[in-house]
């Protein structure tokens, strides 16, 4: 039964992965907000990352990485390896240290989010070298991490719901 | 808090990390990704599918989509005696009647009309992913236009898929010329415009003619792009702030933001001849 559950729920996540990533990218779906749109599958990560121990939430952490490297046409690089550890562990202290509540995922989205998006931005727009990047990092980065963020409670119901449907615990 | 870096799931990330950070040196260095083009068969399809379902068309408001839900029913009433696949036949043939002028003005381009399936919000200067790749013909840095102008290049390519570069980008640049005043320039993307839809001109002389309105196109000087595409308009001159060069923003005359049609230019005339500064392609055949 445990395994039937385990694999029930592994799969659910597969598809929930590979659903947001079309999403994501579909052309004129997502209104714009200030010149931002949000990264889906950051959120999506952290939010399974936090209802699974470190191994599964690293697997899924690489997979949403990979998805958003390859997404915009990279090579797997920035996010596969910030989201593996990041997922890691956020699955050990979630399974250790704290309750996976809806207050403390979104605390965790908010340092999380910004930071990751930020890193991005100092890797590939200025370390890059390209001229007065600041105006759209005001304009367009900080927009899509502040709407990125917005849409986490959205996947924390989702993923509640996934792995309350299919842990034994919850079975009565 | 230390038992984790001991822990054997602890073990399994480093071996994990040093895997995927052996994947990446990998692609990058051959310039290929087995998992991209993978990831790229399985969903591509769908991409293209909920492109054309879900994201294709512009938001409109209520009474327009009355509007447009009456004539539509109107249509539909007619489409109805048609064979199954006329709409379809319909719409490909639309598509590429737009296309029509640009080839029959410009016998010796090549070219694949492909639709963006993928705009992603990490994507760096509004640049898109279009529904062919390599198996098309298409190649790294051809151009992209649709009827209204230059639109970019292909950066990234795949077997099924591939990435264009847009204009906005800081990554673009390509030789112009101001149509009417001759006055030459190197258009590129800017990190202060491109979330306007705007694009800057520099390199312009001091004594230059350019005018508010004036139509920009290309030299085909370097061999990237072919002659005379349009690129827009000249919505302004302008001082840069620190240097105090004169520059012109332009306003292409596509929408590249919303753009969901494009066509690559797989070959054309002049393709990868770099010709000396100053001359344009007519310029070139008239000497010969």
């Amino acid at each position: 039964m445990e395994r039937r559950n385990r694999i029930l729920r592994y799969t659910s996540y597969g598809i929930e992965v590979l659903l947001f990533y079309i999403l994501q990218g579909v052309p004129n779906l997502i209104p714009e907000i200030f010149g931002g749109r949000p990264l889906l599958l950051i959120p999506l990560a952290i939010c399974i990352a936090c209802f699974e121990e470190e191994i599964p939430a690293m697997a899924f952490g690489v997979a949403c990485g990979v998805m958003m490297d390859i997404g915009t046409g990279t090579h797997i690089g920035f996010y596969t390896i910030t989201m593996t550890i990041i997922c890691f562990f956020l699955g050990y202290f979630s399974d250790n240290y704290f309750n996976t509540k809806l207050l403390s995922v979104l605390a965790l989205a908010v340092i999380i989010i910004p930071v990751l998006i930020s890193m991005e931005f100092l890797f590939f727009y200025i370390l890059k070298g390209y001229e007065g990047v600041g105006y759209y990092y005001l304009h367009h980065t900080l927009a899509t991490a502040g709407y990125t963020f917005v849409t986490t409670p959205v996947f924390y119901g989702i993923n509640r719901c996934i792995s309350r449907g299919f842990t034994d615990s919850y079975i009565i | 808090m230390k038992y984790i870096f001991t822990s054997k799931s602890f073990k399994t990330l480093i071996v994990t990390l040093i895997v995927l950070i052996m994947l990446s040196g990998i692609s990058a260095i051959f310039d290929t990704s087995v998992i991209s083009s993978v990831t790229g068969y399985i969903t591509v399809g769908m991409q293209r599918v909920s492109a054309e379902v879900l994201g294709g068309k512009e938001k409109k408001t209520y009474e327009e989509l009355q509007s447009e839900n009456e004539a539509l029913k109107k249509e539909v009433a007619t489409l109805r005696a048609q064979l199954a696949d006329y709409e379809n036949i319909k719409t490909e043939n639309a598509r590429l009647w737009k296309y029509y002028g640009l080839k029959n003005n410009n016998q010796e381009y090549n070219f694949v009309p492909v639709s963006v399936i993928r705009r992603d919000a990490s994507d760096k200067f509004y640049s898109f992913t279009v529904d062919r790749g390599t198996n098309e013909d298409i190649a790294l840095n051809d151009p992209v236009v649709t009827e209204n102008g230059l639109v970019g290049y292909i950066s990234s390519i795949s077997r099924t898929y591939a990435v264009v570069t847009t204009v906005l980008s800081p990554d673009f640049s390509s030789g112009v010329k101001d149509v009417k005043s001759k006055d030459t320039g190197v258009v590129k993307g800017d990190p202060h415009y491109s979330d306007q839809g705007l694009v800057t001109m520099k390199q312009i002389a001091e004594n230059n003619k350019m005018k508010k309105g004036d139509q920009i196109s290309t030299t085909g000087i370097g061999g990237m792009y072919p002659e005379n595409i349009s690129v827009g308009k000249v919505k302004e001159l302008k001082y840069d702030d620190f240097d105090t060069s004169l520059y012109a923003v332009i306003e292409p005359y596509e929408d590249i933001k919303n753009v969901t049609d494009v066509v690559v230019i797989t070959s054309f005339k002049g393709q990868g001849e770099i010709k000396p500064e100053g001359t344009t392609e007519s310029e070139t055949q008239a000497e010969e």
